[in-house]
């Protein structure tokens, strides 16, 4: 199991930093840019504000709120002790007992900045402000994914390769976007994923992807979609670009330094390798075919990024993170980008980091699709 | 009740003229306005995110699908929204609403003080009063944001309680959303039952009521799935086929920003007829019957729990009776035995009737009720 492999990892870095006691945090906001400390460690997702305690003599305990979730935890979470609580301090108070707030500095921290402000506050008193940050810690412990999470990258990668299929068969002319996106989120739901970042739209000529709006599809529309399904906390994402009807001559001609800029991206993201490499790979494409100028925001917004919610490393794929690439992190690579004669075009695919570098997850890489009219 | 909730708000939530007219916006401002003026404060700082922004919805039509904002408000002119997310996001943040200003999070650290600088010069007041709503569900790093924006020159007033009691009497057109959201929750309830009678799986069961109402608009949708015999739920959050009918389901669509939900008892069979499912309803039955503004959780309690008997409360509702709903799934009035609080006369709310027991089996339900001029109970949606 990928949390228990976490949490003796997590145990050991404690003991290396002279860490006694740890508490992680995580909120009822779910963001899969963020890494969450309970989901890392313990691979629960809560439904409400939780906390995970690691104890001086190692035991580990889950605090659940609300308190009606608990069997769910113990479900999820089997290797550690579950408390249910309505009351997310009262029962954190009730693992730590007479020893918080801990005076010593041999308390470690993680996903305060998780909780709503006054939640935060009353955290931060009880495990005092002695306490060691570690969310970074806790980042970097998520950032190599362990084989099962890569199972599940793969799973949530196949999930979404499916979904695109049945995008593909039910897109027609005169269809909404609200109704095919929710075609697509259920589709993709009862293939197992357990929730979806899923941006869908379109327009002949398109700025940006953002969410599904009435708009009725009509022949000639340039449908963007990025899928971002999700299995066992790990997402995963594909971005794609498809037309109403047969695309121009130019969308495919353009399309093509998309998928140049992918393939270089791939080769340039190696281990031990920054990730700013793949981003410049990607860039000096765009730059030969003349669109220098266009690889900024708005015209993009980043080349990949990092997929969580374990943890959110590498971070974004941009020229100026120096985060160097290891074996085991996943992220996705998308030079997705907007073209003066086309508009915004979307292209990635979502990558393993091996030994001899960026492995897709994907069965087939990204093309200029079409559904005929 | 609480739900899983999803990284972001696929369904689609922009401006609709024909059941939310600009002059409806306009007439929210003026009310707030005064309840501003009644209480001295020179302007509003509100805050919103993804997880609960009912002021800013009310307001502007916004709601951050991932993240968070913040506006100002003044006693002239339109509020002002600072919304949280790319360059790329910004358009379309602005496209949800009817403001004029829709500025990026990351300004607001410079704009905040010019903009009190200005409120300064407004309202001739040195240190003006700034009601905040909001700020204790900020993350952290919002919070420290704004506050530090605003600390030393401004006399920041928590102002929830005062905006939660004005949210709580919903206007015609608010009941009107919610009547709207409450017709698509039945038709998706109607959905999961259909699928049940044609031997459906649960879960396959839940997954079509969840498409019939994100087909027809709704932009979120939360689903919570009976296990163990209806004893426990669990948000459904995928497909699964350990999931088994008959058992309780709760179900919570936002459409236009207006949440309608509620437990139901989905499936056939004896189960629905235990003696848990007779008397979850009976209890319902005779508070519907008896529902009137001013009634207590008390009230409530003792007009439901004769049905009950002694079958122990669902766990999941506690000692919960009823609530209002509207632009947040629970919001104030907040009702239970033993509470003060009672139903307002104009309310949207959500009353809940459950037991669990282990011979008499698992049951909840829920009804959506308002109160019509005559004072009459509505029932708007029953489980």
């Amino acid at each position: 199991m990928a949390a228990s492999d976490r949490l003796r990892a997590c145990k050991e870095a404690l003991a290396s930093l002279g860490v006694a006691r740890f508490v992680g945090f995580a909120g009822r906001i779910h963001n899969f840019l963020v890494g969450e400390p309970v989901l890392t460690l313990t691979g629960f997702r809560g439904a409400g504000d939780c906390a995970v305690v690691i104890a001086g003599d190692g035991s580990v305990s889950l605090v659940v709120s609300p308190a009606w979730d608990a069997a769910r935890a113990a479900r999820e979470a089997p290797d550690v002790r579950v408390i249910a609580s309505d009351d997310l301090i009262g029962g954190l108070a009730s693992v730590l007992g007479p020893s918080a707030p801990d005076e010593s500095g041999r308390m470690g921290v993680a996903g305060l900045d998780l909780l709503p402000n006054w939640l935060a506050d009353k955290a931060g008193a009880l495990v005092g402000p002695a306490a060691i940050g570690l969310d970074r810690m806790i980042r970097e412990l998520g950032q190599c994914k362990t084989a099962d999470e890569i199972d599940d990258a793969r799973a949530a990668t196949r999930i979404a390769e499916l979904g695109y299929e049945h995008l593909k068969s039910v897109l027609r002319p005169g269809m909404s976007e609200i109704e095919l996106s929710a075609e697509l989120y259920c589709h993709m739901k009862g293939l197992g994923s357990e929730d979806n970042f899923l941006l869908m739209s379109s327009s002949q000529h398109n700025h940006a992807v953002r969410t599904p709006l009435r708009r009725i599809l009509a022949e000639g529309d340039i449908v963007l979609v990025e899928l971002t399904p999700c299995v066992n906390g790990q997402f995963s994402q594909i971005c794609r670009t498809i037309c109403v009807g047969q695309p121009a001559p130019i969308l495919s001609e353009k399309f093509a330094i998309l998928q140049q800029a992918m393939e270089h991206g791939i080769q340039a993201a190696r281990p031990g390798r920054p990730v700013s490499d793949a981003s410049a790979a990607m860039n000096r494409v765009f730059e030969a075919a003349g669109y220098g100028r266009y690889c900024h925001p708005p015209y993009m917004r980043v080349r990949g990024h990092g997929l969580g919610v374990v943890s959110d490393l590498p971070g974004d794929l941009d020229d100026s993170n120096d985060t160097v690439l290891r074996e085991g992190m996943v992220f996705i690579i998308h030079p997705n980008q907007y073209i003066p004669e086309t508009g915004y075009l979307m292209c990635g695919e979502p990558v393993c980091i091996g030994p001899d570098g960026a492995e897709p997850l994907t069965r087939a890489s990204a093309t200029l699709d079409f559904v005929a009219v | 009740m609480r739900t899983m909730h999803p990284v972001l708000m696929v369904g689609y939530h922009g401006p609709d003229e024909a059941l939310l007219p600009d002059d409806e916006y306009h007439l929210r401002l003026t009310g707030l306005r005064q309840l501003m003026s009644e209480h001295g404060l020179q302007a509003l700082v509100i805050h919103g995110d993804c997880d609960d922004a009912a002021l800013l919805t009310y307001l502007t039509n916004f709601y951050p699908r991932a993240r968070w904002g913040v506006g100002t408000l003044e006693p002239e002119g339109n509020p002002v929204l600072y919304v949280a997310g790319g360059t790329r996001d910004l358009p379309f943040a602005a496209a949800q609403t009817w403001l004029d200003r829709v500025e990026p999070w990351g300004i607001v650290d410079r704009a905040l003080p010019v903009w009190l600088d200005g409120l300064r010069r407004n309202s001739g007041q040195s240190m003006p009063r700034i009601g905040c709503v909001g700020f204790d569900a900020m993350l952290p790093p919002v919070h420290r944001t704004v506050s530090a924006a605003l600390r030393g020159r401004a006399q920041l007033v928590p102002a929830d309680a005062l905006i939660a009691a004005h949210l709580e009497s919903k206007r015609p057109r608010e009941v009107a959303m919610i009547q709207r959201s409450a017709r698509l929750l039945g038709a998706a309830v109607d959905m999961v039952r259909d699928r049940l009678a044609q031997d459906a799986p649960f879960s396959d069961a839940l997954l079509a009521g969840e498409l019939s109402a994100r087909r027809a608009g709704a932009h979120d949708v939360r689903i919570l799935a009976g296990v163990d015999g209806g004893r426990g739920l669990e948000p459904f959050v995928r497909a699964r086929a350990d999931l088994r009918a008959p058992a309780a389901a709760y179900l919570a669509i936002r459409h236009t920003g207006y949440w309608a939900a509620g437990f139901f008892m989905a499936g056939q069979g004896a189960v629905m007829q235990s003696a848990a499912a007779v008397a979850v309803n009976a209890a319902m039955d005779a508070m519907l019957a008896r529902l009137r503004p001013g009634i207590s959780g008390s009230d409530l309690a003792a007009l439901a729990d004769p049905h009950i008997g002694s079958l122990a409360p669902h766990p999941v509702l506690g000692d919960l009776r009823a609530h209002g709903i509207g632009l947040r799934l629970e919001e104030a009035p907040i009702l239970r035995a033993g509470a003060a609080p009672t139903l307002n006369a104009d309310g949207v709310h959500a009353v809940h009737a459950g037991c669990d027991d282990p011979r008499a089996g698992s049951a909840l339900v829920s009804a959506l009720v308002h109160f019509g001029p005559d004072g009459r109970c509505r029932v708007l949606w029953r489980g």
